[in-house]
């Protein structure tokens, strides 16, 4: 019974939302044949260049490029950020001495780092994945030292009565009791490596989709601008998404 | 099995409250026998709690000493096991991981922790929610899980900290007959932290009365009726409601 009005329910919030993204389309389309601004070009005309940097390779080539970075930084910053949350929220005075550094990092516009990091390192891939690393690291640690805190203070005495060491505390208890609030860090650490990655590639890199987006922008190609951008928000769309279903999958016991 | 009684010699205990120390409990001394159901019984804020926790070797007192045959506590130990007001389950594990969490914990190979788990689920009748998440259960069928875990490790003595705080009346009279039998069967010795006369009276051989701040032992109460009282009458009985009538007495003395 319950299944058949949720489907239903389902099936709502689909199609609402399907039509959301039509009126949007349409309004788009609208606007790009009123030539409101020279920039501004329809919906009709940036499917037709997708098709063609699709067609061509150039947009999976620039994907390739990106997503190498992209991961590379992820991967960094998600083994960083998570131990150090970890070990943050089992050793207090380690605590104190990292947050300042994290505040930091989370609160100020990490973009004003890039000309430092340009300056030290130079162009390329080494400055790009750290860039990345730098705008997703801070949000997942301080989310997993947060689940570690928000573990509750009777299961940390339950287990002390039940005779755990260090060591089970650690990972039957501890580990799996931060693993909602990580998760969480993981994905907004996800949506801010994406920033991170066009930001730096706006900059730095010589090839990419920072660059797809910059060479079309200065050869007034804008139909290629605006297909690069939106195919950027498919893919990140998509694999938060699929970020999202792990998640929930992982956090069965929640529901 | 052997028998395990509890002495307690002279134990205080203060806490730092705004700066300044506050006396939670004052000289407290008592023995109770091997294989007695003593409750401990007192307005919130007497230290029944920290009574408990000490005697656990959760906390340590500022003064005087636990004896639990002929050994003096440090610390937790295998001869006991805590039924937690609030439960203290592990959300992310189904029933059957948590009752055999402590099991678990001291390295019980998996089938026969699982099969002692089992025998243990059926004794406190939660048969067929082997894998049904905490979530999943009402508070009564939690506390259920909380004491077939604390009895699936075996211990001499089973300290139960007000454990049918949270539970609606008709479910703490259920459990409480269940509880009953449970220890008729065990043949542990229990000490039980209430706040209710009638439950105290229901389930214990002998009930101490604790006044608040600081917490002292104000009275020993014998109760004589007759065992099994699971019968449905015995709350009807002369003998019971005297019981009753006389800890309200010493009670309302107090306030």
């Amino acid at each position: 019974m319950r299944s058949r009005a949720a489907k239903r329910q389902k099936v709502f919030q689909i199609s609402l939302r399907l039509f959301s993204l039509l009126v949007f389309a349409l309004i788009w389309e609208v606007a790009g044949r009123a030539e409101i601004s020279f920039g501004l070009r329809p919906l009709s005309g940036t499917l037709k260049a997708l098709v063609d940097l699709i067609g061509s390779g150039d947009l999976a080539y620039a994907f390739l490029i990106s997503f190498r970075t992209l991961i590379t930084g992820f991967s960094a910053a998600a083994i960083f950020g998570v131990s150090l949350g970890l070990i943050m929220g089992t050793f207090r005075r380690f605590e104190h001495f990292c947050n300042v550094y994290l505040m930091l990092l989370l609160s100020m516009p990490t973009a004003a780092l890039i000309p430092l990091i340009l300056l030290t390192m130079g162009f390329g891939f080494v400055a790009e994945s750290l860039i990345v690393f730098l705008f997703a690291v801070p949000i997942i640690a301080i989310n997993t030292h947060t689940g570690v805190l928000n573990i509750e203070a009777s299961l940390i005495q339950m287990s002390r009565c039940f005779l755990a060491s260090r060591s089970q505390l650690f990972l039957k208890v501890i580990l799996p009791g931060s693993v909602p609030m990580m998760m969480a860090g993981l994905r907004l650490g996800l949506s801010r490596a994406f920033i991170g990655m066009i930001t730096a590639e706006l900059i730095l890199s010589p090839l990419g989709l920072g660059r797809l987006i910059s060479i079309s922008t200065s050869k007034f190609q804008y139909e290629r601008l605006f297909a690069v951008t939106l195919s950027i928000l498919i893919v990140a769309a998509l694999i938060l998404d699929g970020m999202q279903r792990v998640e929930r999958r992982l956090l069965r016991w929640r529901h | 099995m052997e028998r395990l009684g509890v002495e307690l010699h002279h134990i205080s205990k203060s806490f730092e409250k705004d700066g300044s120390p506050v006396q939670v409990l004052d000289n407290l001394d008592v023995r109770n026998e091997a294989g007695e159901f003593v409750s401990f019984l007192g307005p919130s804020g007497c230290g029944k709690t920290t009574t408990l926790k000490i005697i656990g070797g959760l906390l340590e007192p500022d003064g005087g000493e636990v004896i639990i045959g002929n050994k003096r506590v440090t610390g937790p130990g295998p001869d006991r096991s805590i039924v937690f007001q609030d439960y203290a389950l592990l959300p992310w594990v189904d029933v059957l991981r948590n009752v055999a969490f402590g099991l678990e914990l001291r390295g019980v190979p998996k089938g026969e922790r699982e099969e002692i788990a089992r025998t243990y689920i059926q004794k406190v009748k939660l048969s067929g929610f082997e894998h049904h998440y905490p979530n999943e259960l009402s508070g009564g069928m939690q506390q259920r899980v909380g004491l077939a875990r604390a009895l699936a490790v075996n211990p001499q003595i089973l300290l139960m900290d007000e454990p049918f705080a949270s539970v609606d009346e008709q479910t703490r009279r259920l459990f409480q007959s269940d509880l009953s039998d449970l220890w008729q069967e065990e043949q542990k010795t229990v000490i039980f932290i209430t706040h209710s006369m009638e439950e105290a009276v229901y389930l214990s051989d002998r009930i101490f009365v604790m006044s608040a701040r600081p917490g002292r032992i104000v009275e020993e109460f014998v109760v004589h009726l007759p065992r099994p009282r699971t019968a449905q009458d015995i709350r009807g009985s002369k003998e019971f409601t005297e019981s009753v009538e006389h800890l309200w007495g010493v009670l309302r003395e107090l306030q």
